[in-house]
């Protein structure tokens, strides 16, 4: 591809058929020209970018979804920032004249505009992530068909035989009237956020009006808007408004879409098959059967439970376990965990089960061992043994984890231990933020510390002697 | 020439050229750009519990540790961010400092996995994984290391079992949900959650996604992808960018119960400050979690505000709390060059400092 540039012929849809020849000699280098004839006239930005997309080989997943983001919303964004630029090359500006355009551009050079593209940007999000925009626009004629009457239908009280399925539809259409103004307040707050976004944008270019903090090419003068529009957002999206909107149109997009779901429900019940209330039935029976079982397998083997490791009893299998030598122990499925517990050999470092009943003396001098530990130090002192344990089951010696969970029963909460309140200990605290660079630097150069001297012994012997 | 744009016309069409010269550029990279593959280190399966599973890192030697390190991920995305790629891997990063890691892969949960609780994470998933470590070292208590939701996993897993957890690390993990810059806790203050959850069941992996696209909209969805015309004619970049990009998309399903209850009682009540946290019916406290900590976060994080992270201190029980700041995002703590430098580095000196 050639790389010169041509001089610059006045305007820019000469620039665009300038980079348009480009672009043709690239294509032929690559061959895809033939394949793919070239649009007549020259094209801007955004048809290149289409061409562009058109051309790029498919197939590859995320080469595709990353083409297709960057072609559908930000090639677009930038091409107009590109002809906005293009117009003040080569003359005396100002910020305003430049947010004018930039507001002109993206249409909305009018207080109310009609079109907002800050809006489309979320809902454009939003459609593509779960589909409910696209999903309520096909549903759209049949929910103005039930608001055809409007609000007097919605209230008209239902009796009869088809009594329940009006109430549903009333409840539905009504769903979908909530909706459609949570919509516009959601709207309104994106307009607000637009108009800030160019006043904001014009006080940036401001700032950068004095020379030497000028802006030297497109790109910078997108970057700018986009810091302008990302400013402009958090402080609305942090704002209680839009809390208040952003909740209200959560809800009711849920409430509308359970209401569709009601119906679709209605509709398989009709013809016999399975709805989704039903499904989820099954599930949770399936789920709450699981549960009671591992409760009542527990329950069962509880008594044969392993005792705590010692520490020091268990010294010889701490050796580091080498990465390849040993063959890894195969992936052990959990569900029947403590069945197999139970039945399985315990290995040497552990105790045998008939030393459970010796446990609780050993654990608890484990504890009071690791008490004297600094980290534990101020816990220890401020909570008796006996009262943690009796909070943390899964300490306690000879049934080592919690006890079968039969929920909220299992620890009454009068009896819990409340936790112990910290007004002895955190001298060790730090006051201030530490960095972790700096942390790592200072423990880096204390373990250099560490080794010089015995290094400098070791060189010492080994020279001299 | 007065005003705030100091180019010619000439310059514009020199910047258009390169652009269309990158666009080409990219007709001849991107088709050569093979499916991205994430993960830099072996792994070996070693536990399961329905679609949740173990892993442990295979290191190119062995582990000079004695305790594990087990690491706990978030659910929202899939853990294969702490090893992403050979040059950006926390894991390998441990591993070569002599960590004998673990982490737990929740899996993509289904619409069979609905009613799945916190209690199922947290109590049986999560302690069935600590319990399958404690076995095979024969220690009695492992070391966990917390990340963002996992981090808040762990602590609530740390206060319900404090005799299993040797040591905790917490990273980017938000502690206090209702600090004012929270914008993500913010939308779901109003949130009707019970309403969320009957309707959608399972909440939509893309939802999620959308949700955290709408924090800073205009970088993710425009400026992110201006930028990938920079790099097309760099194909080692274009696999980095598309890397990234799928790890952030390819996102599992929450669990609805499980997310019915994360929201209540983290996001919408402030729990762990507030008290009120229950799992699995028992008392959530965190002045229970009396092991060393340490707690990392990062400066830029806009996920999980920094003062978010840091009033962790203020409710732990241990008396051996580390606080460490990061200078980068909630993205660039596992993946930045200097996370590479600085996070597996300071994690071990910080366990080796407590390993006896």
């Amino acid at each position: 591809m050639a790389t010169n540039v041509p001089p610059w012929p006045g305007d820019f849809e000469s620039v665009a058929q300038q980079y348009w020849s480009l672009w043709g000699d690239a294509l032929r280098q690559v061959g895809a020209a033939p394949a793919m004839p070239m649009p007549g006239a020259a094209p801007g930005w955004q048809q290149t970018v289409d061409w562009w997309a058109k051309l790029v080989p498919g197939g590859q997943a995320q080469v595709d979804e990353a083409v297709g983001r960057f072609q559908r919303q930000a090639s677009q964004w930038f091409g107009q920032m590109q002809q906005v630029a293009a117009q003040f090359t080569g003359r005396d500006h100002d910020a305003t004249d430049i947010g004018r355009a930039w507001r002109s551009a993206l249409g909305m050079a009018e207080a109310t505009p009609a079109h907002n593209p800050f809006a489309d940007i979320f809902r454009s999000m939003q459609g593509g992530a779960h589909g409910l925009d696209g999903w309520i626009q096909q549903l759209r004629p049949w929910l103005e068909n039930l608001q055809r009457d409007g609000d007097r239908w919605l209230h008209v009280p239902t009796f009869g035989l088809t009594r329940e399925h009006q109430e549903r539809w009333q409840h539905l259409a009504q769903a979908f009237q909530d909706y459609q103004q949570r919509v516009a307040e959601y709207d309104q707050l994106m307009l607000q956020v637009a108009q800030d976004a160019f006043v904001r944008f014009e006080r940036k270019l401001e700032a950068h009006a004095e020379p030497g903090r000028q802006l030297q090419n497109a790109r910078a003068l997108f970057d700018l808007w986009i810091d302008a529009a990302e400013e402009a957002y958090a402080q609305v999206a942090l704002s209680e408004d839009f809390r208040h909107a952003f909740g209200g149109l959560a809800n009711a997009q849920a409430r509308l879409r359970l209401g569709v779901q009601r119906e679709v429900e209605q509709v398989c019940t009709l013809f016999g098959m399975p709805t989704r209330t039903e499904v989820d039935s099954a599930h949770r029976k399936i789920v709450e059967l699981e549960r009671a079982l591992r409760r009542a397998t527990r329950a069962q083997v509880a008594p044969v439970r392993r005792a705590p490791v010692q520490r020091a009893a268990a010294a010889p299998a701490e050796a580091p376990v080498p990465a390849e030598a040993p063959p890894p122990p195969a992936p052990r499925p959990a569900e029947p965990k403590v069945v197999k517990k139970a039945a399985k050999k315990r290995p040497p470092s552990r105790k045998p089960a008939s030393a459970a009943k010796a446990a609780p003396k050993q654990r608890a001098a484990a504890k009071k061992k690791t008490a004297k530990k600094p980290a534990r130090r101020a816990v220890a002192a401020a909570a008796p043994l006996a009262t943690r344990q009796e909070r943390a089951p899964a300490a306690a010696p000879a049934v080592a984890r919690k006890p079968a969970r039969a929920p909220a029963q299992a620890v009454p909460k009068a009896r819990v231990a409340k936790a112990p309140k910290k007004t002895a200990a955190p001298a060790s605290k730090p006051a201030a933020v530490v960095s972790m660079k700096d942390w790592v630097a200072r423990n880096a150069a204390r373990a250099a510390t560490a080794q010089a001297p015995k290094a400098a012994g070791k060189t010492k012997r080994g020279k001299g002697k | 020439m007065s005003g705030p744009l100091n180019f010619t016309a000439e310059a514009l069409a020199q910047e258009a050229t390169t652009l269309v010269q990158k666009l080409s550029a990219g007709l001849h990279t991107l088709p050569e750009v093979d499916d991205v593959h994430y993960g830099a280190t072996r792994k070996q399966e070693v536990w399961r519990d329905g679609k949740v599973v173990l892993y442990r890192f295979i290191g190119e030697k062995a582990p000079t540790a004695k305790v594990p390190l087990l690491i706990v991920y978030a659910l929202v995305n899939r853990p294969y961010m702490v090893d992403l790629q050979h040059d950006r891997s926390l894991v390998k990063g441990l591993l070569a400092q002599g960590e004998d890691v673990y982490v737990i892969d929740w899996g993509y949960p289904d619409r069979s996995d609905r009613f799945l609780e916190l209690d199922d994470y947290i109590n049986r998933f999560l302690d069935g994984a600590v319990d399958h470590l404690r076995d095979c070292s024969g220690r009695e208590a492992v070391n966990v290391l917390g990340i963002c939701q996992g981090g808040a996993f762990s602590l609530c897993y740390a206060a319900l079992h404090p005799a299993k957890v040797k040591n905790l690390i917490t990273m980017v993990t938000p502690v206090d949900f209702h600090t004012p810059d929270n914008m993500l806790s913010l939308w779901t203050r109003e949130l009707d959650v019970d309403l969320f959850v009957d309707a959608l069941g399972n909440v939509p992996a893309d939802m999620m996604n959308a949700c955290y696209l709408m924090l800073k909209p205009f970088r993710l969805n425009l400026q992110k992808y201006v930028g990938l015309v920079d790099i097309l004619d760099d194909k080692r970049a274009i696999e980095d960018f598309l890397r990234m990009e799928k790890w952030i998309f390819d996102s599992p399903d929450l669990a609805g119960e499980a997310f019915r209850q994360f929201i209540k009682q983290f996001y919408q009540r402030n729990g762990f400050i507030k008290g009120g946290i229950e799992i699995g019916g028992e008392p959530v406290d965190l002045g229970f979690v009396d092991m060393p900590v340490l707690n990392i976060y990062a400066e830029q994080d806009h996920l999980v505000p920094p003062d978010a992270s840091r009033a962790l201190k203020d409710v732990v029980g241990t008396a051996d709390y580390t606080e460490l700041s990061f200078k980068g995002g909630h993205i660039g703590i596992y993946v930045s060059s200097r996370a590479q430098r600085e996070v597996p580095s300071a994690i071990h000196h910080w366990l080796g400092q407590r390993a006896r």
